[in-house]
């Protein structure tokens, strides 16, 4: 069991297979992570004692997480406890047949699991990047650029409360720019 | 500001830096990193932890604290950010559990960071990149038009190499003997091409350009014609009523309306069968190169078949003083009289075979300098040769180069073999050569091998085996080997050969295949393909800075289509250049086909011709990813069927040698399509015939020759993309 602790000081105790799924925790309890290497030394300077890093992991330290709350991190461990065993995909994303497979299509189960306010929805996606989970985060951007899409820039602004900060002289600038491109 | 769920640390009396604890063993010292801490959205870079005491944490804050104008402006410590940085890391570093309080205290602080108005807009730049990867060209410039923050994010030239990749899978966008591998795409160039090819696939329409008609001496028969890349300055080859052949150079833009006269025109001596035009460079200046072969004449007194090859240049500082008189309407007789011999006969020679082909391409070399390679297919042979050779050889009477194959060296010297394709790979200082070996032992059996040879320094000759080999036995004649153009995947197959073992990489589009069209008894044909031209297995790799090392091919040929035609029927296909599984198979002289495999899966074929047709020309290109052919009416072709045309070589895929023969006065179509479908999007009918096409890729214009009273006429594809699109670059820093 892993123990991670949110930024509102909640700990949670989780399988370490699930805790794995974020490739951070995962290199974090194999002691392969700066973090967790220097959380060790800062630890030994203190108590003037040296901890073997992989003490880290195994003992009852919980992980702190502090840029994720509670009910964040909830979320993304039920995404990782529905997905555990899967396979972890490779670091190396840059090849062809990656690039190829990629649809916007999402599947039933995440489709729910993403049904979620856009707080949240964004709140997830920060979370997956910080703590390295790659599905996830593709999930995210993919909800996110689902929302996006054909969409006109106004209706865009609307979506995400973004202001309109060009000058009308910019802003026709850059529509004649991308005349081109309206009518699809 | 409150640290919500810390207990308040009760504050040190004194602030005095703890004693710095030196590292004490080796160990630590090891272990000293440079860490790169992800503290949500920002990052802080400075860190090295080993060292790491109260000070430099708080300066570190401070100086996150004082950088919020580059994440967005409302940072909560804005006013006395640094003090209060300062305050509340000491107090968090105060107790014995010093960095987890840390990274509770400074939770808050990001998180009230991410709570703004707009949420999705301060979402990390990192973020935002990934979200456009699975946008559509048309929703991020939509994004772009929402606000000056999406602007900078859209204009990332790394999101549009990435989008132009992605592209790049479904249009071909990159044209195939591209200087633009992804590598050297200038990020603000992305953009460009990604627009472009979007552009030009969405608004696929042509315009005739104004006066671009232009009468040349009259009842001249355009007989070849090729455009420059860059389309300001093309070559034409005529052939007057008295059998009379003329190379003539035109600029382009003087078609709109100023002075209709070339540039240069010379007599020929022969008719030139084989025309190949190219930029190159030479002597450290640009030149154009044109090479020229005749037909195979006998000698009257030796009784011998000898071609003449000729390969003359003019240097382009020439040809842009000539271009700049022609525009000042000097008149036509001075210029001619300036370039009686305007161009320099940089290489003359007469051999045994016919040539079949010539390949020209610059080569960035980084053996040889800057220089033209000149490959002369004449089978069985294969002459290379490069500028500097020619200087240097020109003066010797007899001819040599520095690779000449014959006989391959895999194959016993006895056997008769034949060089079939070639392609210069400019950036690996290598040539692939196919080659196959007929009539083994008085059987059909045969052996086809691609060799990929490493080219040598100047002066020396190749003698060492091919880097790569592979070879096959059939029981089939081999009619025609064809590859598809994409050699980015050769670059980056030879580059990353470790890549290449990856099992996925093989589901992937193959961008460089090889087909081969075979031919069995009872006119049984075969089309075979190979998905991907890399290697299976790596014996040795990487040789000094060599990257071609002993690679092991195993080459499983799939036979993707497999036919009965008649034996009298000659068959041919062609891979269109870049397109890459489109396929044009024509079965002259009564039918043609223009098929394509379906992407991806490689076995779908679709026939989008009738096989009525017939396919005279054609140009296909895939840099404005679109392709061009004529074909002749219906009609008339129903009407003619009993038609016999010299389609008497199997090798007849340089379009150039599509010589129409027939009588003036047909009915011809013309259609250009636009890629991935290959349903024509525009189809112009004319009453004349059209002798000779000629396309440029990088510029999309199309110019072809009518029958009888020689007009040259242009159509501009990329016309309107070029005139619509003002881009205004702006700088950029990132990637």
């Amino acid at each position: 069991m892993v123990i991670l602790a949110t930024s509102d000081n909640e700990q949670f105790n989780v399988d370490k297979e699930v805790a794995e799924r974020s490739v951070l925790i995962k290199n974090m309890l194999e002691g392969e992570n700066p973090i967790a290497l220097a959380v060790a030394f800062v630890y030994m300077k203190l108590n003037g004692s040296f901890i073997r890093h992989e003490d880290v992991g195994e003992s009852d330290q919980s992980i702190p997480l502090p840029n994720i709350t509670s009910p964040v991190l909830k979320k993304v461990l039920e995404y990782c406890e529905h997905h555990r065993g899967e396979p972890l995909p490779s670091g190396d994303t840059d090849n062809a047949d990656d690039v190829r497979k990629r649809t916007t299509d999402i599947s039933e189960w995440d489709q729910k699991f993403i049904t979620v306010d856009q707080e949240m929805l964004f709140e997830i996606i920060l979370a997956a990047n910080y703590l390295d989970i790659k599905p996830l985060l593709d999930v995210g951007c993919k909800t996110v650029a689902n929302m996006i899409k054909g969409k006109t820039p106004e209706e865009i602004r609307k979506l995400f409360n973004i202001v309109n900060d060009f000058t009308p002289e910019e802003e026709a600038q850059i529509k004649k720019e991308n005349e081109w491109a309206e009518d699809r | 500001m409150s640290i919500p769920k810390v207990p308040p640390q009760p504050r040190p009396a004194h602030l005095q830096p703890q004693p710095q604890i030196q590292p004490q063993t080796q160990t630590q010292l090891q272990l000293q990193l440079q860490v790169h801490v992800p503290l949500g959205p920002v990052s802080v870079n400075v860190l090295n932890w080993n060292i790491m005491t109260p000070e430099l944490m708080a300066m570190a804050m401070g100086e996150l604290a004082q950088t919020p104008q580059e994440h967005g402006n409302e940072f909560p410590l804005e006013n006395d950010a640094p003090d209060d940085a300062m305050d509340f890391v000491q107090d968090a570093l105060a107790g014995p559990e010093r960095v987890e309080n840390l990274a509770r205290a400074t939770a808050p602080l990001f998180h009230r960071r991410l709570v703004k108005k707009s949420k999705f807009v301060s979402l990390p730049l990192e973020i935002h990149l990934q979200i456009c990867e699975w946008l559509s060209v048309s929703d991020i410039l939509a994004l772009r038009r929402t606000s000056k923050d999406m602007y900078r994010v859209t204009r990332s030239g790394g999101l549009w190499l990435s989008a132009l990749k992605r592209l790049n899978l479904l249009l071909p966008v990159l044209p195939p003997t591209s200087k633009y591998l992804y590598g050297e795409i200038k990020p603000f160039m992305a953009e460009y091409l990604t627009m472009r090819s979007v552009y030009l696939h969405e608004n696929f329409t042509y315009r005739q350009l104004t006066g671009s008609l232009v009468r040349q001496d009259s009842y001249d028969q355009i007989t070849d014609i090729r455009i420059l890349p860059g389309a300001r300055f093309i070559a034409v080859l005529t052939e007057n009523m008295h059998g009379e052949v003329y190379l003539s150079l035109w600029e382009l833009k003087l078609f709109k309306g100023g002075s209709r006269l070339p540039l240069v025109k010379v007599k020929m001596e022969e008719k030139q069968e084989v025309f190949e035009v190219a930029y190159g460079t030479a002597q450290n200046e640009l030149h154009l190169f044109i090479a020229l072969a005749g037909p195979a004449i006998q000698n009257e007194t030796t009784l011998q078949f000898m071609t003449r090859v000729s390969i003359v240049g003019i240097s382009l500082e020439l040809l842009e003083e000539l271009a700049d008189r022609n525009q000042s309407k000097d008149s036509f007789a001075a210029i001619m009289e300036e370039c009686i011999k305007p161009f320099t006969v940089l290489y003359e020679t007469s051999i045994a075979e016919k040539v079949h082909q010539v390949v020209m391409c610059d080569v960035q070399h980084t053996v040889l300098p800057n220089t033209l390679m000149i490959a002369l297919v004449c089978r069985p042979r294969l002459i290379m040769f490069d500028y500097p050779e020619l200087r240097s050889r020109n003066n010797h009477t007899g001819f040599s180069s520095f690779l000449s194959l014959g006989i391959p060296e895999v194959v016993n010297a006895v056997l008769p073999s034949s060089i079939w394709k070639i392609k210069l790979l400019p950036w690996q200082e290598c040539v692939l050569v196919s080659q196959i070996v007929i009539d083994v032992n008085g059987k059909d059996l045969q052996t086809v091998g691609f060799s990929l040879f490493r080219l040598p320094q100047i002066g020396q000759t190749v003698n060492k085996p091919p880097a790569i080999q592979a070879q096959y036995l059939y029981g089939l004649s081999v009619t025609g080997i064809y590859f598809s153009n994409l050699e980015e995947a050769w670059f980056s197959a030879l580059r990353n050969p470790d890549k290449m073992l990856d099992s996925r990489f093989h589901s992937a589009p193959a961008p460089l295949s090889i087909f081969v069209t075979t031919k069995g008894p009872n006119g049984l044909v075969h089309l075979m393909m190979h998905p991907t031209a890399v290697p299976d297995e790596i014996i040795s790799v990487r040789q000094g800075r060599g990257h071609v090392a002993k690679f092991k091919y195993q080459f499983p040929w799939e036979v993707i289509r497999r036919e009965t035609w008649r034996n009298d029927e000659m068959s041919f296909c062609n891979i269109l250049p870049g397109a890459f599984f489109s396929l044009l198979i024509l079965r002259p002289p009564k039918s043609c086909a223009l098929d394509k495999l379906g992407p991806g899966t490689s076995r779908e074929i679709s026939s989008i011709l009738g096989y009525r047709s017939q396919v005279r020309q054609y140009r296909l290109a895939s840099a404005t990813t679109t392709g061009a052919y004529v074909r002749e009416n219906m009609e008339y072709v129903l009407e003619e069927s009993g038609y016999a045309h010299p389609w008497d070589h199997p090798d007849l895929v340089l379009p150039g040698d599509f010589r129409y023969n027939g009588s003036p006065r047909r009915p011809f179509c013309l259609s250009a399509l636009s890629a991935p479908s290959i349903d024509p999007s525009v189809s112009v009918d004319f009453k004349k015939g059209v002798t000779a096409i000629a396309f440029d890729e990088s510029t999309g214009i199309l110019c072809y020759g009518i029958d009888q009273d020689s007009q040259l006429r242009f159509l501009d594809f990329g016309g309107e993309f070029r005139d619509e699109i003002k881009f205004t670059w702006i700088p950029e820093n990132d990637d």
